[in-house]
């Protein structure tokens, strides 16, 4: 025993002295030829070179995990990894770029927090190479930190190039990286990154699989797949490209190319857990998340450890309503992976779901927030299922089940709910079974109409729906702005400066980029401008080739047609042809516009002017005056003389002015808009006709300015008109429902013009408000109830009234007539 | 003798007198805003005193309050009125007149406004006139001078919310502009206060009197609505001590699901308006009315008991109450039209 005992103490010594000696390193030749023979898809003949090699060689042992990885060997990984972990532990690896093997290895363990600390450790030696950023970059991206990541990866440009040796990675690969991480915080330079990555090595596979990849995301099909066969042909066997392949194949519904490539890449690697979960992640840049949900599903059946998927099944679940097990998912998924911020912010979300009310209506499972649910129930019940029902009869196609419906005051919340992340710059978005938006208390007020949101993004439930979820986003989106428009008075945007000005620099995108304004835009303008664009499109459409068209469209993306062959199918011509006949169309409506808006070039007009339309200028009336004679036309020097004029109190004279501004660009209707000058004018001499004519045309173009509504009912109800007075209070209800005082001048519109039972709703909103008088405010309700026929309510509540005010003289002599009926 | 009586507040008896213009133009040249009851009230004093402003648009908005408060106890209440400006009369001064009113017993109510930016040293709060700040110890001991007088305090200042707890107890309503002394931004409290003393809409009980109770819920809860629908964060949130046993605050507590909660607060039996004139031409009205009290009354009695009831039968009891209210009522009015 004491001798067995003896035997196993040297041989620990023995091994503690071998593991403090320098490790047998393999030529950089064969490491070089190796990743060369890999790259080429040369695989079998990749791991023959190897076996040749020291196994103690952390670059020989990092080249056959890669290799052990790519075919799923699950055991092999392991004792790769472990193996170059245990090199590091026993102090064997020295240089940079050998302790970023270890640190490699840890990642693939799992170990992220050890793998970064590994790669800083390693970060600390120098010469610190190239190769350890690219990977360290990685590991920041797959763990959802594209910023640090970027940075990360400009560090490995800025190190530069080995001249000489063998390197894992060199600066086309950091390029690629680069490009990665920009694209996925959505900023610009992505596509310059890539040009670089290929303009060092133009055989670099990772940068065709993104380039592919961008051109999947843009629906540009064809462009995809020449990359993904430019690569291919390097590279036969690149799993990746394959993955993406097969991908490509799946959503040009390539059925059968689909499941061969499918196969082959099952054949390398039966656990491929990547390649459902980049199909899983496609399906939702698509919009078609049962798919997607599929996909993830099986994803994770082949590979359990695939957290990511496990994640967007978790997310993915609850975009279609699947509360329950979509919260239990990404429990599990937060637990093995507390770095994903989409599960952390989504789990924080479904938190707070407790300070919602929810309730239904026949189409729709609604939640809304408790602070604000009293006052917008029964507007969003009565939105939701009229824009609806209007819209599937417009489009002849029912929606199948019930869609969510949420409102969020916080727009934060919101934008969780959407991206999984906040910083959402939309107002709404229809996802899944899921449609979600700001709240009316989400925005500032005169900002936000959430009628015309909630319209636009009721038409998305029926485009999708109708399209099989495969309409291009210009295309749902541009219907989504055109029904918004069509739905009621001032609804929906409509021409501005902004949109005038782009058209003049030559920024409205061809029709056939027009889908990368949506999916990638240049700028928060670009993005605004290709809204209006394709609404402007959609309604071109219909008017010159008939609406019917436009559902034969959404067909016809159903069965899987791309844009172009819809526009030749449907409108028997091509994407450029409408394209041209488009801009033909808006040549005719804005070249006219174009001199009528043009900054007048006077020094006593700087350039602020456009934007300063309140007449706060400093430069003198008589300079106004002058350069307006030499261009009466102008659509500023009107406005500005004629606000020019009203400030120095001649309002009589500022009236032919102003009327002439609204008369050259009448959608103008912002503040210190003509229609708001004019209006003060009026008011202020006296014109009250006119004044309220004005503010009528004011609100009709512009539904935003709630107090626009609110005079013209006071003055329609003073000329006892109070039908058409609850009207106007009415539409208010669309950007702020939350005023109690709205509501109860409402209800007695509602009374003097005997409509009762909407009294009823809008006293029994001002209940649930918590007026400062509820005394009155159930007087007010019993009185509604009562005239309605509900006897039984109306008791009940000229009670509760009296209750609290015993002497209120109305509510006793109402109490009278309820009881003697 | 004649600083003595500079500090008295001035009556309506008075006013006709010749001796009153001298008084009046003694008080004037001591108390620059100090003017004269018209009919002062010999059971009620209402002190109003009016902080530093600092700047010009603080200081217009709190002397305008205090003017506006001083009409109201002055012409409305026929109150005696002491309205002190803070710029021009220093503690000592205010001191004295506390010593006065005191010196005054017995009294029914006793008002005091505190209108202005107050502060918390982390040991006492202090009001901000010229010279040294007033201070909670001696606002307490002017108040602990008054015995069993019935006091409303309304300290519409920053910080105020210390007087709550400092200043509450029996026989005694304090409101607070703020919730704590850490609330310390010039409060809006007060200008909706002002509000609701004429507003019907702060009349919640329709009795044609506004209470302090109902003054206090509205100017909550405009205060509330304000940084709402501003969408600012809430920089304060006002407090009414009630008899030194309950609290209304952010939560107004039982007074939403029980009417019959208002009438047992002591700030629901005090009134920052006068109740309206009712005169009856025939002796059956007269009668009717007495016997309207009597069923109001009732109402009461059965409000404050209606935890102890079962619903059914305490809203049916009520019913058959309220319709005999609400027959004298129409029986009056008939009565009163000639018919």
């Amino acid at each position: 025993m004491k001798r067995i005992v003896f035997v196993l103490f040297s041989l620990t010594i023995c091994l503690a002295y071998q593991g403090s000696s320098r490790l047998e390193r393999a030529p950089d030749t064969l490491l070089s030829e190796v990743q060369r023979l890999m790259h080429q898809g040369r695989y079998e003949k990749a791991k023959e070179r190897l076996k040749r090699a020291p196994d103690t060689d952390p670059y020989v042992l990092r080249l056959l995990l890669e290799l052990a990885q790519r075919e799923g060997r699950e055991g092999e990984t392991e004792i790769y990894a472990r193996h170059l972990l245990r090199l590091h532990d026993s102090g064997q690896l020295r240089t940079s770029q050998e302790i970023a093997q270890a640190a490699y290895a840890a990642w693939q363990l799992d170990l992220w927090q050890d793998a970064n600390q590994l790669f800083m450790e390693a970060s600390k030696s120098e010469p610190i190479s190239l190769s350890l950023f690219v990977d360290w970059g990685h590991l920041y991206l797959e763990k959802y930190d594209a910023g640090e990541a970027e940075s990360i990866f400009q560090d490995g440009i800025k190190s530069g190039q080995p001249s000489s040796g063998y390197f894992r990675w060199g600066s086309d690969d950091a390029y690629v990286g680069l490009a990665h991480a920009l694209d996925s915080q959505f900023k610009t330079g992505a596509a310059e990154a890539l040009a670089k990555a290929l303009e060092l090595n133009p055989k670099n596979l990772e940068a065709f699989l993104l380039k592919a990849k961008l051109a999947i995301k843009e629906a540009n099909w064809q462009k995809a797949q020449d990359w993904i066969e430019k690569g291919l042909k390097i590279n036969k066997h690149y799993v990746p490209l394959l993955q993406l392949k097969c991908a490509f194949e799946y959503f040009r519904e390539k059925t059968e190319e689909f499941w061969k490539t499918r196969e082959r890449v099952l054949k390398i690697n039966p656990k491929d857990g990547d390649l459902f979960e980049r199909l899983g992640d496609l399906a939702v840049t698509k919009r078609r998340l049962e798919e997607a949900v599929d996909f993830y599903r099986e994803s994770i059946e082949r590979n359990p450890r695939q957290w990511s998927a496990v994640a967007s099944l978790g997310i993915n679940l609850l975009r279609l309503g699947e509360e329950g097990e979509g919260k239990r998912i990404l429990e599990k998924a937060y637990a093995n992976d507390p770095f994903n911020i989409w599960t952390v912010n989504t789990l924080r979300l479904l938190d707070s779901f407790d300070r919602f009310i929810r309730l239904e209506t026949p189409h729709f499972r609604v939640k809304l927030h408790k602070k604000e649910a009293a006052a917008i129930k029964p507007y969003v019940e009565e939105l939701l299922e009229r824009s609806l029902g209007t819209l599937e009869q417009k489009y002849n196609h029912q929606v199948s089940g019930q869609y969510i419906f949420e409102m969020y005051p916080d727009h934060e919340d919101f934008a969780v709910r959407t991206l999984g992340l906040p910083g959402l710059g939309a107002l709404g978005a229809t996802f899944g079974r899921i449609v979600a938006m700001d709240s009316p208390s989400a925005r500032p007020k005169g900002k936000f109409h959430w009628g015309s949101t909630l319209w636009h993004e009721v038409a998305h439930v029926v485009t999708l729906s109708l399209s099989n979820h495969k309409v291009p986003r210009w295309f749902t989106e541009g219907i989504s702005m055109m029904e918004e428009r069509q739905a009621d008075d001032g609804w929906g945007e409509y021409l501005n400066v902004g949109f005038v000005r782009a058209y003049q620099k030559g920024d409205f995108l061809p029709l056939s980029e027009l889908n990368s304004g949506f999916e990638r835009p240049k700028s928060a303008a670009q993005l605004a401008i290709s809204y209006y664009q394709a609404g402007w499109i959609c309604e071109f459409l219909a008017s010159r080739y008939g609406f019917d068209k436009i559902r034969s469209m959404l067909v016809a993306f159903a069965e899987g047609h791309t844009t172009k062959e819809v526009f030749e199918e449907v409108l028997r011509a091509s994407v450029q042809e409408i394209d041209r006949q488009f801009r033909q169309e808006m040549n005719r409506t804005l070249k006219p516009l174009i001199r009528h808006l043009e900054v007048p070039k006077d020094p006593l007009f700087p350039q602020k002017l456009e934007g300063q339309q309140k007449g706060q200028g400093e430069e003198d009336l008589e300079s106004v005056l002058k350069a307006w004679q030499a261009n009466p036309e102008n659509y500023f020097l009107n406005l500005r003389l004629g606000s020019k004029l009203k400030a120095a109190g001649r309002d009589e004279e500022a009236i032919p002015y102003l009327e002439k501004a609204l008369q050259i660009f009448p959608t103008f209707s912002g503040r210190g808009s003509p229609y708001e000058l004019l209006s003060e004018i009026y008011h202020k001499t006296n014109q009250v006709d006119k004044a309220l004519a004005m503010r009528q045309r004011w609100w009709k173009a512009a539904p935003l300015f709630t107090e626009n509504a609110y005079r013209v009912a006071a003055l329609l109800s003073d000329r006892n008109q109070p039908e058409v007075a609850a009207k106007y209070l009415e539409e208010a209800m669309y950007v702020d429902p939350l005023q109690s005082e709205s509501h109860e001048k409402l209800g007695d519109l509602y009374l003097q013009s005997g409509q009762p039972e909407n009294a009823v709703r809008e006293f029994k909103i001002l209940l649930d408000l918590k007026p400062v008088d509820v005394a009155a405010a159930h007087y007010k309700l019993a009185q509604a109830l009562f005239q309605s026929g509900n006897g039984q309510g109306a008791r009940r509540h000229v009670l509760l009234s009296l209750e609290i005010a015993p002497t209120y003289e109305e509510a006793q002599k109402l109490l009278l007539k309820v009881v003697r009926k | 003798m004649e600083e003595m009586r500079a500090n008295e507040p001035i009556t309506n008896n008075e006013c006709s007198s010749a001796v009153f213009l001298l008084y009046c133009s003694i008080v004037l040249l001591l108390y620059c805003s100090s003017l004269p009851a018209l009919q002062a009230a010999n059971d009620r004093v209402c002190i109003i005193i009016t902080g530093l402003g600092g700047v010009p648009e603080y200081e217009e908005n709190f002397l305008r309050w205090s003017s506006e408060m001083e009409t109201v106890f002055r012409n409305e209440l026929n109150s005696a009125v002491y309205n002190l400006d803070g710029r021009e009369q220093k503690k000592p001064d205010i001191l004295q007149v506390f010593d006065q009113v005191s010196l005054s017993l017995p009294l029914d109510e006793l008002w005091l406004f505190l209108i202005g930016h107050a502060n918390h040293d982390g040991r006492h709060y202090k009001f901000n006139i010229a010279g040294p700040d007033l201070t909670d110890e001696e606002i307490k001991t002017f108040l602990e001078a008054l015995g069993r007088t019935r006091t409303y305090i309304i300290a519409a200042t920053s910080a105020s919310g210390i007087l709550a707890s400092r200043l509450g107890q029996k026989n005694r309503v304090v409101v607070t502009a703020t919730r704590n002394q850490f609330e310390r931004q010039p409060p809006l409290f007060m200008s909706f206060f002002v509000e609701a003393v004429t507003s019907a809409e702060a009349d919640t009980d329709k009795n044609g009197k506004i209470s302090l109770l109902e003054a206090f819920l509205f100017s909550n809860q405009k205060v509330d609505a304000w940084f709402k629908e501003r969408g600012r964060i809430q920089t304060e949130h006002s407090l009414l001590d009630d008899n030194g046993q309950a609290r209304l605050g952010e939560s107004q507590g039982t007074l939403g699901s029980d009417p019959g909660a208002h009438g047992t607060f002591l700030a629901s039996r005090a009134f920052l308006s006068a109740p309206p004139e009712q005169a009856y031409r025939s002796l059956e009205a007269k009668q009717l009315a007495s016997e309207r009290v009597e069923i109001e009354r009732n109402i009461e009695d059965l409000k404050f008991r209606k935890t102890q009831i079962p619903e059914d039968k305490y809203y049916r009891t009520l019913e058959e109450l309220l319709v005999k209210l609400a027959q004298i009522n129409e029986k009056i009015e008939q009565l009163e039209a000639g018919r």
